[in-house]
């Protein structure tokens, strides 16, 4: 291929990738007549203000939409809590400590990771219905506590990278395996650390699905779900508003995404080729 | 100082011991995981295996449960909307080969030395951060067959009677995989640009010293140095194109009709749509097979294909 044939390639292929969103920020900030103008007006003649004020006092279902915000945010922070906390504990289990089944019990770990979500949807469903979970934030954040298999073995990917020699001596020096994990390995995987952290708050401030399936009253929904339910009120569809949620709802990620790129590349790239 | 000297019988009792502690210490730390092994999985399983047998509808009471045999994995494939979301996935299938050698093609070329290189990268990624609500919202108004942008961009140029997109039975597949592929070829861009920084350089230039044209150094090393990767990414994508649900249910709900119908979403809907709750589970038991079977299939062709 020719050198401009390539540059052409790609400068096309992130043209293709950015101009739905460029197109999203300005519909946001168009009237409800202007939105589907065409040829597209790029930069909307008036802007209008009124999607975003919408977003932020306007109500859906009876609940301001911020509502939804503060829900995503208290539910990603605590799934981060509870992934980095089991994740990490078991990782540290399972790569620095020599006990019996060690290797039978992270099989089994790892192959729950086979399980289709459709097979474990019913049970769980009834198990928090039984629990009177269902309807309440803690459907949401709960599995977290009890370690994702991706996360565990991320983690013990980076933590076997640490000499069991520096473990080992620390151990004969007295240390317990809890401080061992918290003034050696925590310190010494920060990278790793992050990585997750990164992933898992993508992961959950996108989350549609559990939402969707565990929570019934509004005022509990988180972003995604927020969203998706504007959209289904068809007989009062405010695309301006919806696209301004949509860039509200962007905002934390992009922000974080440009803090940690480097991280989010790190995770995605260790557990896709290190597999 | 010195430790004192134990006898062979006492160093067994106390490496005994040593080797306890470590085993109870292992288990403390994995509880979490043991826990949750037990209640999401062994539980979920064993309990979805037992209503699958069963007409149960989750509002009748445990004492009413009716086991009726094979019935719901015979009825399975009696039924027409099951099996028109079988052959729906089967299209759907077909075209993984597509995203990945699109990916592979756009890792290779983000891969060289260009102006503008990090800031291209991180454009790609960034359909794949966003959140597939806000994804499909955004393409769900550029798709409109009457007044979206993309059809008057058509109609533009010419085209008089552009796709109907989503509100086609005919374009809804290929405007699904179009908006999925927009959405995860940073993903596996990604993947693959991490696949071709692990290639050692020295084998290009010992390529080139013996003359070798780009395209002979793409098929004889790049491509097959890549294959592991090549492999994790067409079965993930295979996995994943089997339990597809939310993106249907946000996108077109299956339809129109059951034209975008696939095995994950309508377990869900007869799930929680029709609350059958055994026939919904017996399904389930089927896609967990073929997922066996896919990931038997990976195990045995890593070993065959795939030289690391």
């Amino acid at each position: 291929m020719g050198t401009l044939l390539k540059y052409a390639f790609r400068y096309a292929l992130a043209a293709s990738m950015l101009i739905p969103f460029l197109w999203m920020v300005s519909t946001s900030f168009k009237t409800a007549q202007n939105v589907f103008e065409f040829p597209i007006r790029w930069i909307p003649d008036p802007i209008n203000l009124d999607g975003y004020r919408y977003i932020w006092s306007g109500s859906s279902l009876g609940v301001k939409f911020v509502v939804f915000y503060f829900n995503s945010f208290k539910v990603a922070l605590i799934v981060i809590a509870g992934t980095y906390f089991s994740c990490s504990l078991a990782a540290y289990a399972y790569s620095k400590i020599a006990f019996k089944g060690r290797e039978l019990f992270f099989l089994i770990k790892i192959s729950t990771m086979m399980v289709p979500f459709q097979v474990t949807m019913i049970p769980t469903f009834i198990l928090y219905r039984n629990f009177g979970l269902l309807d309440t934030h803690a459907a949401l954040w709960l599995p977290s506590f009890l370690g994702s298999s991706f996360g565990v073995f991320l983690l013990r990917q980076f933590y076997r990278g640490i000499p069991d020699d520096l473990t080992e001596s620390a151990r004969i020096d007295g240390a317990g395996h809890l401080r061992i994990y918290w003034s050696m390995i925590l310190p010494l995987t920060k990278p790793a650390m992050v990585s997750l952290i990164v992933l898992t708050y993508i992961a959950t401030w996108n989350n549609y699905e559990t939402p969707l399936l565990y929570l019934r009253s509004p005022e509990l929904y988180t972003i995604p779900l927020g969203l998706k339910v504007m959209v289904d009120d068809i007989y009062n569809v405010n695309y301006p508003g919806i696209m301004a949620g949509v860039v509200c709802s962007l905002i934390p990620i992009l922000v974080l995404f440009a803090a940690a790129q480097k991280y989010f590349v790190q995770g995605i790239a260790f557990s896709g080729t290190k597999g | 100082m010195r430790a004192p000297r134990l006898l062979p019988k006492e160093r067994i009792a106390l490496r005994l011991k040593y080797r306890t502690k470590e085993t109870i210490a292992g288990y403390l730390f994995i509880l979490p995981n043991i826990v949750g092994f037990g209640v999401f999985t062994l539980f979920s399983v064993l309990f979805s295996l037992v209503i699958s047998f069963t007409d149960w509808d989750m509002m009748s009471s445990w004492h009413d449960l009716h086991f009726i045999g094979f019935a719901n994995f015979a009825d399975a494939f009696q039924d027409d909307r099951f099996l028109a979301s079988l052959r729906n996935n089967l299209f759907f299938l077909v075209l993984v080969p597509v995203q990945l050698l699109l990916a592979l093609v756009c890792a290779v070329v983000l891969n060289e030395k260009f102006v503008g290189r990090y800031l291209v990268r991180s454009v790609v990624y960034l359909p794949y951060i966003t959140s597939f609500v806000a994804v499909s919202l955004i393409w769900f108004q550029l798709l409109q067959p009457s007044d979206g942008a993309v059809n008057g961009l058509l109609r533009s140029i010419g085209i008089h009677h552009p796709p109907g997109w989503f509100g086609s039975s005919d374009w809804v597949k290929p405007s699904i995989f179009m908006v999925l592929t927009w959405q995860t070829l940073g993903y596996k861009i990604l993947l693959y640009l991490a696949g071709l920084q692990g290639i050692p350089a020295h084998l290009y230039e010992a390529a080139e010293v013996d003359g070798a044209s780009g395209w002979h150094k793409f098929f004889r090393i790049t491509v097959p140095m890549l294959a592991p990767v090549t492999f994790f990414i067409l079965i993930i994508s295979i996995i994943d194109t089997f339990l597809m649900w939310s993106n249907i249910q946000i996108l077109t709900d299956g339809g129109p009709g059951t034209s975008s119908t696939v095995i994950g979403f309508y377990i869900y809907k007869v799930a929680f749509g029709y609350s059958k709750m055994g026939y919904a589970s017996a399904m389930s038991w089927l896609l967990f097979v073929l997922i066996l079977m896919i990931t038997l299939i990976q195990w045995r062709g890593q070993k065959k294909w795939v030289n690391h």
